[in-house]
């Protein structure tokens, strides 16, 4: 389930640009969603990186998540506001994670990866909030609720994940070409 | 090659970082909001708020302030024996006391401002004062006895209308036992004024301060004024009037219902009238003063109560920059023109 | 669609042993950080510390004021002044307080109480910066 792709460069590329599309309008319709601020999103644009990391390598995940933070905050207007910082900071924390899983060969599927890289992004969003934003401890009592909801929604993004992966492989003769 | 890929991760571990740093400059700026701290000093709860400084910082700036009102408060306090004031109050009448300068200095405005106020406002009122008892604990429940106010009206009158106050440059001369000094309808401003001035040389540009009803506002919050509430004089849990304001400004609210008894169906409370002796009966119950220093609201707050609503506008139109807001006894209100409010309403 | 057949196709033994591992971490870590001491109030006689209570501790303290004893309530996450009675008790007309860096005082006995903590952004705009009065 977790064979990377033979690509030609060209394909490759391409690829990651649709992915890294996905995942710039998911993240802007996140940013429509009704909700506290950059918690409690549900986080849907990083199924695309999740996809990216998982049929084309770490490499393509980080491409994905970094384009997505720079595209999608330049998109909403949002480039070096707090948000920006958060969802920057979050997207590193889960491009780092994913960094370590690539080197640890746990036999993680799509829903493990997701799970613990939706903790990370919440790990590094928290961490950017407390040094940029809010400056004190008070956060960090409010830390297990949020890790909560990332629980939930890393949990449900893997399973999105799966179901991609398997459309994807599913018609792979469009992607590796004749 | 391989230093080729260690170079890339590095730069863009160090481009990481140059944002991570851009962020952290961006909003080191952002709004800290308001720290406060509550002290009790001269009777009352003294709270200073400052806006926009870091939490150290604030602590810092407060303690300069807090510091000036117990230093206030040890000079011109009629409770503790020691004070200045006290001992003024308790020196020999008819002869010339020397008191500090800046005692000096700030009864001299009291009797300035008794004199535009025709006498409604008096400094010299510390042994009706006691009379009443007003500041005791227990709170008193009874007026004081005819006789004993009777005894303070003939003493007094022996005044002939004048305050019984002479400051020189060497001292006060009290006029005799019915004269002593309360600095009650000054001094709390005063205190204030002075702790704001501490503030503004700490650095502190945007601040609060709020001790027991006299309050004196520096700046805004951001932009935002300060939001202030006005006490609601026949229902403690509300407000009468909405007040967003931007310093320099001073308010200061005079009532009937700080502190009061009843006592056969009268409503016998703590301001009271120089000329008749008892608690002042205008057909006022509550004087709110804007001006642009606190001792300036503190003492009209007082001098219009006592005065009522003709006379006391009337005082207050010596004043520019001074508005007030006066509750009738009906519960009706009225509002000089230039009285700052989001909005307000009869109690 | 149905979620539990889905889950349990779509991931490896792996994988549910890293949701149980984390379900029970964050468990962990939020009942370690509600049951943590928190916030507590700090009782002032003549603006020094004498006392300090927990505010998730339902009890009742006595602490000398100057006029003799006044006792200080604590009951669901919320102070009080009891007892004694005074116009100029503001303790009682503030009533229970909750939220960091509210006060209640009583001025004649010289008792301040105050909540600890970094005072949360203002709920709602309603509350004033101050009352005068």
């Amino acid at each position: 389930m977790n064979a990377l792709l033979e690509l030609s460069p060209l394909r490759r590329d391409l690829l990651v640009a649709y992915l890294a599309a996905a995942a710039v309008t998911a993240h802007i319709l996140e940013a429509a969603l009704p909700g506290p601020g950059p918690w409690f999103k549900p986080g849907v644009a990083n199924v695309f990186a999740l996809v990216a990391f998982l049929r084309l390598g770490w490499r393509a995940a980080a491409a994905v998540t970094l384009l997505r933070v720079l595209a999608g905050s330049l998109a909403l207007g949002t480039l070096f506001t707090p948000g920006f910082f958060l969802s920057l900071a979050g997207g590193c924390g889960a491009v780092a994670l994913l960094g370590i899983l690539r080197l640890l060969p746990l036999g993680l599927g799509p829903v493990g990866i997701s799970l613990l890289a939706a903790l990370a992004h919440m790990g590094g969003q928290t961490v950017a909030a407390w040094l940029i934003i809010i400056g004190h401890a008070g956060i960090l009592t409010a830390l297990p609720w949020f890790l909560a909801g990332s629980w939930i929604t890393g949990v449900i993004n893997g399973l999105l994940t799966a179901l991609l992966l398997g459309q994807l492989d599913r018609h792979r003769e469009l992607l590796t070409g004749p | 090659m391989a230093w080729r890929g260690k170079w890339r991760w590095l730069a863009g571990g160090a481009a990481l970082l140059a944002l991570l740093v851009i962020g952290r400059l961006s909003f080191t700026s952002a709004p800290p909001g308001v720290h406060s701290a509550t002290r009790l000093q001269m009777g009352t709860l003294v709270t200073i708020s400052v806006w926009g400084v870091a939490d150290g910082a604030a602590e810092r700036a407060m303690e300069p302030a807090f510091e000036e009102i117990a230093r206030i408060e040890s000079l011109m306090s009629r409770f503790l024996a020691s004070s200045p004031l006290a001992r003024l109050n308790e020196a020999p009448r008819g002869r010339t006391h020397p008191v500090p300068g800046e005692l000096a200095q700030l009864m001299a405005r009291g009797v300035e401002f008794g004199r535009l106020s025709r006498g409604a406002f008096d400094i010299g009122l510390g042994p009706l004062s006691d009379l009443w008892g007003f500041s005791r604990e227990p709170p008193p429940t009874a007026p004081p006895s005819r006789e004993a106010l009777q005894n303070w009206r003939s003493r007094r009158s022996a005044l002939q209308g004048e305050q019984g106050i002479e400051i020189t440059p060497e001292g006060v001369n009290l006029a005799n036992d019915a004269v002593g000094v309360d600095p009650g309808g000054i001094a709390k401003g005063y205190a204030v004024d002075q702790a704001m001035e501490k503030l503004r040389q700490a650095g502190v540009e945007n601040a609060l301060i709020n001790a027991g009803g006299d309050m004196r506002i520096a700046g805004s919050k951001g932009g935002k004024p300060w939001h202030i509430g006005l006490r609601d004089p026949r229902n403690p849990d509300g407000v009468v009037a909405v007040m967003d304001l931007v310093g320099p400004k001073a308010l200061s609210t005079s009532g009937d219902y700080e502190r009061f008894f009843l006592a056969d169906g009268v409503r016998h409370h703590h301001i009271l009238d120089p000329r008749s002796g008892e608690s002042a009966r205008s057909g006022l119950i509550s004087v709110s003063i804007q001006a642009p220093d606190s001792l300036t609201a503190d003492a009209l707050s007082t001098a219009l109560f006592v005065l009522g609503e003709q006379a006391g506008l009337a005082l207050l139109r010596l004043f520019p920059g001074c508005e007030a807001f006066l509750i009738r006894e009906d519960l009706s209100f009225v509002q000089t023109e230039g009285f700052i409010a989001v909005r307000s309403k009869a109690p | 669609m149905k979620i539990l057949p889905l889950l349990a196709e779509s991931t490896t033994p792996m994988d549910r042993l890293v949701m149980g591992i984390s379900a029970l971490g964050i468990v962990a870590s939020a009942i370690l950080t509600v049951s943590e001491p928190g916030r507590r109030v700090v009782v002032f006689r003549d603006n020094r510390p004498v006392l300090s209570l927990a505010l998730d501790r339902d009890g009742k303290q006595e602490v000398a004021g100057r006029l003799g004893p006044v006792t200080i309530q604590v009951e669901q996450g919320r102070v009080r002044l009891l007892e004694y009675q005074s116009p100029r008790m503001i303790g009682t007309r503030t009533g229970w307080i909750q939220g960091a860096g509210r006060t209640a005082a009583c001025v004649p006995c010289g008792i301040v109480l105050r909540v600890e903590g970094h005072p949360k952004k203002r709920e709602g705009s309603l509350e004033f910066d101050a009352v005068s009065e």
